[in-house]
Order: structure tokens, then C-alpha cells, then sequence
């Protein structure tokens, strides 16, 4: 009777062994929610900036020979 | 006791019999790879659909709606004189949260030149050696591709603690692989174009011919600096490629589809241009930049200038991702001059213009333009100032490589510098992490092995 424990003991065990660290589970399902960046919020043009933008917009209508290009700035 | 000894029995053999077919691998209808001619279909799928340009393999090498994107991306295109919002890019921050699936896709590819190169059979039969050439030459590539990507320029103070990405090489789904240096990607790159090369592989029907392969070890050799290999390669291949020139060129450039001229690779061979012609229209919203305009000073004389552009300066280039031998001949001119070899990248140089520009005025070092200091490039790949010369052929490269995805590259080696472009009153900057894409969140948490890219740790 006593073999057969042990025998049950060792077969526990090595089922035990088996699993190989049980405790490493993989990742949570929540963990993968959030999967997007979050880029820093983007500032307003100021207005020396707007004045670039608007010296382009000339020597582009300069360049092709017609006024008030519409761009949305 | 006999009872029990017997149920003990029962136990054991009832396990033993349950797990009879437990490990072994179930298909779950797909094909599993056992022949050769299984192996060649994982490759050949990947070439269909690099063939239509438009989905897997070709979104890595370059559909042409990347190629859009980079252009956008790039200072090519004006965003802030934008007319519509057809093409949503601003900048590349824009679209960073798609740009992290690339990271995956490559991989996803990758795998199945692993699974080839590892199983592979017939390695001597001569069907053998073309798959596994062929497998070699795209992994190569796609790791080409993942350099310049998802790793920092390179630096050659800095190779060995620049990020690489991890160097996998053989197929292991439990495996969590670290990332290496990018000196260590640049040597793994090399080692498989060579492999490639050597195996010469000369059948069109596989794409990635050894021509292609010695193609992309030139572009590794002159993105990791090393201006002898680069020179070495990329003479051999415009000796064999040389350029072409006039309606030969024109042809060339404006073929939505085929591979003409002294192309020696491109994507969407084959398929409908819905898409395509979509496209198109959709970058007639966004003007040239006039800096790119301005750097045509023989205007008409030029071909690519009467080619390039309707009458309101939007792109009218057809849209390809190729390889192409003036790309050889730039990268010939610059490796030259980084050598301080003056005379032989003014060579390279005046070829190039020679064939582009009519009547053109051979570059002599007192009559090159000077630099302009208002070019967002202030640096070049070395980190030094810019050279009239260097500076030279860089514009050269932006305007003959204009609508190829290559400016976005070519910023990002030569100093990733920042710039910025405003659209409905906002400010867009291109931030210098921004050059790099980042690692896959998913990825991240699966392996914890992987390290994010600088400047999205905590985005």
C-alpha cells in the first residue's frame, strides 16, 4: 500500500514538473488595450510662424502665376 | 489492493493513450511546408502579391501608397499649402500609431525566409538554390528596410550602441529575442546579401536576382558609411546598368506598371490602377515645395523638370518603389566624396546631369552652387557641415529620386533634422526621435526583452 502512495506521490510531482512554472503566465488580456501612442499636444501656429506660411504661399502663387491660392492657415 | 493496483493501471494507460496524437502538429487547413515545392509557395505568395503592389510583401518593400506617405512625410510636399485634406499625412507623427505595425509585418515576412532556409531540402538542386537565394536576398532586405526604419541613423562614433532590432534567424515561436547593436544588423545584412550573391540567382521570375541583391548590399555598405564596399558594389552594378536617357527616362519614370529602362526592381508589375490613379490625383493637393522647385536652375533644359510637374507645380511623376541605377551613380558620387576624392564624385555627378539635363554645363568645384543655408539639411551623414559639393549631390539625389519615397531616408541619414509645417493653425513638428518608428506596444509586453525606441518610452 505504501508503494502505491509513493507511486501516486512521484506521479504527482512529476505532473508538477511537467507544467514548468506555472506561475509565468502570459500577459493579461488588459494589458493590450491601450496600444496607441499618445503624442505631446501640438501648439498653435504664432503669428511670425503664420507670416512664414504666408511668404510661402506668395512665392508659390509668384510661381505659378495665379493669386489667392485657398490653404487652410 | 489488486483493485487498486488495477485502477493504477487503468490511470496510467489511460494517459498514455490520451496523449497519442497531444504534441503532434494539426494544420487546421492550412498546407504544412514538407516539399521543396511547398517551401517555394511561401515565397511565391510573397512575389504575387509584390507583383500587385498593394498588400504583405509589397506594403514592406513599398506600395506605392507608402511611397505617398513618405513623400508626405518629407519636405517634398507642402504641407502647409495643402488645397484639401485628400492626403491626411501632415506628418509623420500623423500616422505613428500605423507606423508600429511595420515593426510586426516585417517579422511576419521574416519568418517565412526562416522556415525556407532552415528546411529547405533540395538546397543543390538548381530550384533549390534559386528559393533559397531568393530567401536570403528578401531577408536581407526586409532587415534593410527594419534599419532604416526602426533603428536610429547610423552613427559610426555610436554603431555599437545604436539599437539594432533583434537578429532572427531561425524559426522559434517561444523564443524572445533581444535587440543587438546596429553595427551587428549591418554585418547580419551583409552576410545574407552575400550568401545571396554568391548562390547567383539570374531568374527574372524570382525578382530578387543577384543584380538585386548586390543592389541593396551597396544601399547597407552607403547607409552603414562604409564608402569602399558601397563604391565597390554600386560601380558593378552601373556597369552592368548603365543610365539611360531622353524618351528612355521618361518612359521609365512615368509607367504606372513594368519594369522598364534600367529599373533592376520594382513593386506593382501587374494589376489594376484604381488605386493607383487614386492616388495620383489625390497628390495634386498638396504642392511641390518650392525649395525642391527652386534647386531645377536650368528649368526647362532639364528633363525631369518639364516631367516632374503640371504648370501649378503638382507632382505628375508616376509613383514607384524601384531600384534603379541613378540611385547606384548618387551613391558613387557621394561615397567618392566622402573619401575626399573630389575628382571621381564630380565624375559621378556630371553623368548623372549629363543624361537629365540638356546642354548642361559640366560641375567643376569653383562653379558649384554654394550651400543654401535655408536647406533643412544642415549636416551631412558624418555629422559635418555641408560641402558645396556634398551639398551638390544631395540635391541632386532630392530631385532625381523626387516621388520614390527616398527624401524621407535621405533626411533621416543626413542629421534627422527637425522641421515643421502648420496646417489649420496648428504647428507640425518632425521631432528627431520622430525619423525612427516605434516598436510595436503588443510586441513590448509579449517579449520583455525588447527595448522601445528613444522618445516613445512614455508615449
Amino acid at each position: 500500500m505504501k508503494k502505491i502512495y509513493f507511486c501516486c506521490v512521484m506521479l504527482c510531482i512529476l505532473f508538477c514538473w511537467g507544467c514548468e512554472k506555472p506561475n509565468e503566465l502570459p500577459p493579461r488580456e488588459e494589458a493590450f488595450n491601450d496600444m496607441n501612442f499618445t503624442l505631446p499636444a501640438l501648439p498653435r501656429l504664432t503669428d511670425a510662424e503664420r507670416d512664414i506660411i504666408a511668404a510661402q504661399k506668395q512665392a508659390y502663387e509668384e510661381a505659378i502665376g495665379v493669386q489667392d491660392v485657398s490653404i487652410s492657415n | 489492493m489488486k483493485v487498486l493496483k488495477l485502477y493504477m493501471m487503468v490511470l496510467i494507460v489511460g494517459i498514455c493513450c490520451s496523449c497519442d496524437e497531444y504534441l503532434e502538429v494539426k494544420n487546421y487547413g492550412q498546407v504544412l511546408p514538407e516539399t521543396d515545392e511547398d517551401y517555394a509557395t511561401l515565397i511565391n505568395n510573397q512575389l504575387s502579391a509584390i507583383d500587385k503592389g498593394t498588400a504583405g510583401a509589397a506594403n514592406m518593400l513599398g506600395s506605392f501608397a507608402w511611397m505617398i506617405e513618405l513623400e508626405c512625410y518629407s519636405d517634398n510636399l507642402n504641407a502647409s499649402l495643402m488645397t484639401s485634406n485628400a492626403l491626411s499625412y501632415i506628418y509623420v507623427g500623423t500616422n505613428v500609431n500605423s507606423a508600429q505595425y511595420r515593426f510586426m509585418n516585417y517579422y511576419s515576412l521574416i519568418k517565412d525566409y526562416n522556415i525556407i532556409i532552415d528546411n529547405l531540402k533540395g538546397r543543390d538542386t538548381e530550384f533549390g538554390k534559386k528559393i533559397l537565394a531568393t530567401a536570403y536576398t528578401m531577408r536581407g532586405v526586409m532587415y534593410f528596410n527594419l534599419m532604416r526604419e526602426c533603428c536610429e541613423a547610423y552613427e559610426k562614433d555610436r554603431a555599437t550602441e545604436i539599437m539594432g532590432v533583434p537578429n532572427v534567424e531561425h524559426f522559434d515561436i517561444e523564443a524572445k529575442p533581444e535587440r543587438g547593436n546596429i553595427q551587428e544588423l549591418v554585418d547580419f545584412i551583409v552576410r545574407d546579401l552575400k550568401t545571396a550573391i554568391q548562390m547567383n540567382q539570374t531568374d527574372e521570375q524570382y525578382r530578387f536576382t543577384v543584380d538585386v541583391a548586390r543592389a541593396y548590399l551597396a544601399r547597407t555598405y552607403f547607409w552603414a558609411q562604409d564608402w569602399k564596399n558601397a563604391i565597390k558594389i554600386a560601380k558593378e552594378v552601373l556597369d552592368k546598368y548603365p543610365l539611360v536617357e531622353g524618351d528612355e527616362y521618361k518612359e521609365m519614370i512615368q509607367s504606372p506598371q513594368g519594369k522598364l529602362g534600367n529599373m533592376l526592381f520594382r513593386t506593382f508589375i501587374t494589376g489594376s490602377l484604381t488605386a493607383y490613379n487614386r492616388n495620383l490625383k489625390n497628390v495634386k493637393t498638396r504642392p511641390v515645395n518650392m525649395s525642391l522647385i527652386n534647386l531645377f536652375s536650368e528649368k526647362e533644359q532639364d528633363i525631369r523638370y518639364t516631367t516632374f510637374f503640371d504648370s501649378k507645380f503638382f507632382s505628375t511623376k508616376g509613383i514607384r518603389v524601384c531600384v534603379r541605377a541613378a540611385e547606384m551613380c548618387l551613391i558613387l558620387a557621394e561615397s567618392y566624396a566622402h573619401l575626399s576624392d573630389t575628382d571621381n564624385a564630380l565624375t559621378y555627378l556630371n553623368l548623372l546631369r549629363s543624361k537629365r539635363i540638356a546642354d548642361y554645363v559640366p560641375y567643376t568645384i569653383a562653379t558649384l552652387p554654394a550651400v543654401n543655408e535655408s536647406d533643412v539639411i544642415k549636416t551631412d551623414a558624418t555629422g559635418a557641415k555641408l560641402t558645396p559639393l556634398i551639398a551638390a549631390i544631395l540635391n541632386e539625389r532630392r530631385k532625381e529620386m523626387f516621388m520614390e519615397g527616398d527624401r524621407w531616408f535621405e533626411l533621416k541619414r543626413n542629421g534627422s533634422p527637425e522641421f515643421w509645417v502648420g496646417y489649420n493653425f496648428v504647428k507640425y513638428t518632425t521631432e528627431k526621435y520622430l525619423y525612427t518608428f516605434p516598436l510595436r506596444k503588443a510586441d513590448l509586453i509579449a517579449n520583455e526583452n525588447l527595448v522601445q525606441n528613444p522618445g516613445y518610452e512614455n508615449l
